[in-house]
């Protein structure tokens, strides 16, 4: 359903969290998104009702299977957040954004844009990290192998709503 | 493209089988923020449902960068033909041309060329800047364009799942 994000002005602030890393998720046949470790960072709105656009990016390798996978990002503050991308069946989130019905055995990178309006009040801590889920495989990996890393992260930027 | 002054405004869109929030338990097919484009459909692009932003410009000369993540996916129809996504600005089609490549059309070779047998899925992004030379106060409408070449089927936020997709417009001071 679409949803126009109302109108922001001035960005207030520009966060990023950049790793270089190896991560490969247990639980992949379960349609879930897992946390990539060591991706969470906080920060604090610096004004209530603020648009935050969040750009993540993520590479890594589909081997011996036919199945997709996907990247997203968690935010969260409190109780207040949760997962962009459902990750709980079969019907949820469809893993289609590299690699689903092609051939197994090849690299993929995923670039995604995130627009969050997250309601929170100014001075609230905000925390972001990466979040990796594959469908019907267990050889997706985020980067190959421990000696194959390269650099995923994400680049939150808060614009004024005033 | 131009080099830009200050940063000034930024309008946000999301359009597929999610809300807003983007991480609701359960998806809600949308046929109105969906597209296919058949076998027939080659060689142009098309407008993506649901994708339209539109807003006032507040000033005069503006640049606008457009962003857009897309959700795709290619059937196994087409034998290894491309695909390619770009953006209508004000009722201009920018980032992307009609046609093949041999009649000076895009390459249509952002996603998908190349695989033999079938494709899937991919991620893709655009970005484009255009300076349009607008007045301050002027109405516009953008939004996002699909196309692809050749027999190749193309499904974007794919049916009966919470796909979704992003899109995004930055108005920046001329320098």
């Amino acid at each position: 359903m679409a949803h126009n994000f109302a109108q922001a002005g001035k960005c207030l602030q520009i966060v990023n969290n950049m790793k270089f890393d190896f991560f490969q998720p247990t639980g992949q046949t379960t349609y879930a998104y897992n946390a990539i470790a060591n991706t969470a960072k906080d920060f604090t709105i610096k004004e209530t009702g603020s648009l935050i656009i969040v750009e993540s990016y993520t590479q890594g390798w589909m081997g011996g299977s036919t199945g997709g996978c996907n990247s997203t990002i968690r935010w969260s503050s409190g109780s207040t957040g949760g997962i962009l991308g459902r990750g709980s069946s079969s019907n949820g989130d469809g893993w289609s954004r590299s690699g689903d019905g092609g051939e197994s055995n090849r690299s993929w990178s995923n670039g995604r844009i995130h627009c969050i309006d997250h309601g929170l009040t100014a001075g609230a801590v905000i925390t972001i990290d990466l979040m990796f889920g594959a469908w019907s495989t267990t050889g997706s990996t985020v980067n190959y192998s421990v000696s194959y890393k390269s650099v995923m992260g994400w680049v939150a930027s808060e614009f004024s709503r005033d | 493209m131009a080099s830009t002054g200050r940063h000034l405004n930024i309008w946000g869109k999301r359009w597929g089988n999610v809300g807003k929030t983007g991480f609701e338990d359960t998806y809600s097919n949308t046929p109105g923020d969906q597209l296919f484009l058949g076998s027939s459909d080659n060689y142009a692009y098309y407008d993506c449902p649901g994708s339209e932003i539109s807003f006032t410009t507040t000033i005069t000369g503006g640049i606008y960068l457009l962003r857009c993540d897309v959700q795709s996916y290619l059937t196994s129809t087409g034998g290894g033909n491309g695909i390619n996504y770009c953006f209508r600005f004000n009722g201009t089609q920018v980032g992307g041309t009609n046609g093949s490549s041999s009649a000076a059309g895009d390459t249509w070779q952002r996603g998908g060329h190349g695989d033999s047998d079938h494709v899937g899925c991919f991620s893709i992004n655009r970005m484009y800047v255009v300076q349009p030379g607008l007045t301050a106060g002027t109405t516009v409408t953008a939004n996002v364009m699909a196309g692809h070449w050749g027999s190749a089927e193309l499904y974007h936020n794919y049916p009966n799942y919470a796909t979704y997709s992003d899109f995004y417009i930055e108005e920046f001071a001329p320098l």
